[in-house]
């Protein structure tokens, strides 16, 4: 062992120095590939740019679902259980048709999708729901569109057209389109609990969609607008 | 020994020690796909019966008494359309020896499969917490297509998170496809009954 010890180490020594930095670069980047190597740490701040753009209504795989973005609609009556929007707030609903490629129960629906460049988005915060966020802090609720009815997981096999609702605390300086930004997730175990569950969201895919104006409709059980 | 030779001689060393590092995560990620030996040491104890039939569990007994399903679902908030089937697993649960229920109830098809209840206003369960020796007649609705039910089965444990340690009872709910083809043309909604204790009949 010793022998083999003194061999190696004289072997190492005789390299030229810069080949034994470039081995050690490279020795560095092979230890860290099992936790993400040069990939940047993910999250849904990570950066978006350069990420394909799909057209609406095709089809992401945005694991562990599948989510066709069909069109985007600004109404203040919403419909369902949701209330009227007031003070000059509204609501912003992404129309989706959504599915789950687990073999169980997926409750990530909310965490596979943001906006982006729409501005004055408030928090999902139960605390302070009126607080103006960053747009990719902007989480929506999820309802079915045929029943208004909150959609909380998706079971496998089933495919709903849902609308993913924001609040914005402005009806004003809309833009024409909004970015719709998708994310996939990685199924691992927690690193403090050591729970499997999905984590690292990762934007696969955005969707430019105009923005429709719908005429104000009577209060009805559906989801108004992306039906 | 020059200042070349000593620089040299670190460099040689801290390459060793990446090397080593190198071989102790190439080890990591193997171990990491290999099966856990503690999996079979902490898996569930599962209890097998049929529709109607008694399962022993560490907590209490179980018997699923009915099940049933329909395109729809009535609620307080009104009336839930699915694109498969609102099912419903009516069963009674009779703690032992300690007052509880049980949190983990789900059904799962004969794929591997599974939908699981008491998360969210679509798939509600309700039961109460029953005292030792007293029954609870309880039920949980699950969301699913309808061309997986059939051989489908329930799973309950008491546990919300997992059945490790502990029992977990399957019930083979006898689903035959002349059920699913009844379930999928029923126009009338199913609902959720409040739960009771003791023995009603």
């Amino acid at each position: 062992m010793a022998r083999m010890w003194g061999w190696l180490t004289g072997w190492v020594a005789a390299r030229p120095l810069r080949h034994l930095l470039y081995a050690a670069a490279a020795l560095v980047l092979v230890i860290s590939a099992p936790f993400g190597g040069l990939a940047k740490a993910s999250g849904a701040d990570q950066p978006t740019d350069g990420i394909p753009s799909v057209a609406v209504g095709a089809e992401v795989d945005a694991t562990p679902l599948r989510i066709s973005v069909t069109k985007a609609v600004v109404t203040a009556q919403p419909g369902g259980t949701l209330p009227e929007a007031t003070g000059g707030s509204t609501y912003l609903l992404v129309g989706v048709e959504i599915s789950t490629t687990d073999s169980e129960t997926n409750f990530g629906a909310v965490d596979a999708l943001r906006l982006r460049d729409v501005g004055q988005l408030t928090s999902s915060s139960l605390s302070d729901p009126t607080k103006v966020v960053p747009d990719e802090e902007a989480k929506a609720g999820v309802y079915v569109v045929k029943d208004g009815s909150r959609l909380g997981g998706l079971g496998p096999g089933l495919t709903f057209k849902a609308a993913y609702v924001f609040s914005r605390a402005s009806a004003k300086d809309l833009p024409e389109n909004i970015t719709v930004v998708l994310y996939r997730h990685t199924y691992r175990a927690h690193r403090g609990t050591g729970q499997m569950g999905w984590f690292d969201p990762t934007p696969v895919a955005e969707v430019t969609v105009p923005l429709a104006h719908p005429t104000p409709q009577p209060s009805s059980t559906s989801t108004a607008g992306t039906s | 020994m020059s200042a070349t030779g000593l620089t040299r001689q670190r460099v040689s060393t801290g390459a060793i020690w990446l090397i080593a590092i190198a071989a102790l995560a190439a080890g990591r990620l193997v171990t990491d796909h290999l099966p856990n030996p503690d999996t079979r040491a902490t898996a569930p104890f599962v209890v097998t019966a049929g529709l109607g039939q008694s399962a022993s569990m560490r907590s209490g007994d179980l018997a699923v008494t009915e099940v049933t399903a329909a395109p729809t679902l009535s609620t307080l908030n009104g009336t839930l359309q699915s694109p498969g089937l609102f099912v419903r697993v009516t069963y009674r649960f009779t703690p032992n020896n300690e007052s509880g229920q049980l949190l983990s109830t789900t059904v799962s098809a004969a794929n591997g499969w599974s939908w699981s209840s008491g998360i969210g206003e679509r798939v509600p369960r309700r039961c109460a917490t029953a005292p030792p020796g007293v029954p609870a007649e309880c039920a949980f609705i699950v969301e699913a297509p309808a061309d997986r039910l059939v051989g489908a089965h329930a799973v309950f444990a008491a546990n919300p998170d997992n059945a490790d340690y502990d029992s977990q009872a399957d019930i083979d709910l006898g689903i035959s496809p002349e059920d699913i083809a009844t379930w999928r043309a029923a126009t009338k909604a199913i609902t959720l009954p409040e739960p009771t204790l003791g023995d009603a009949s």
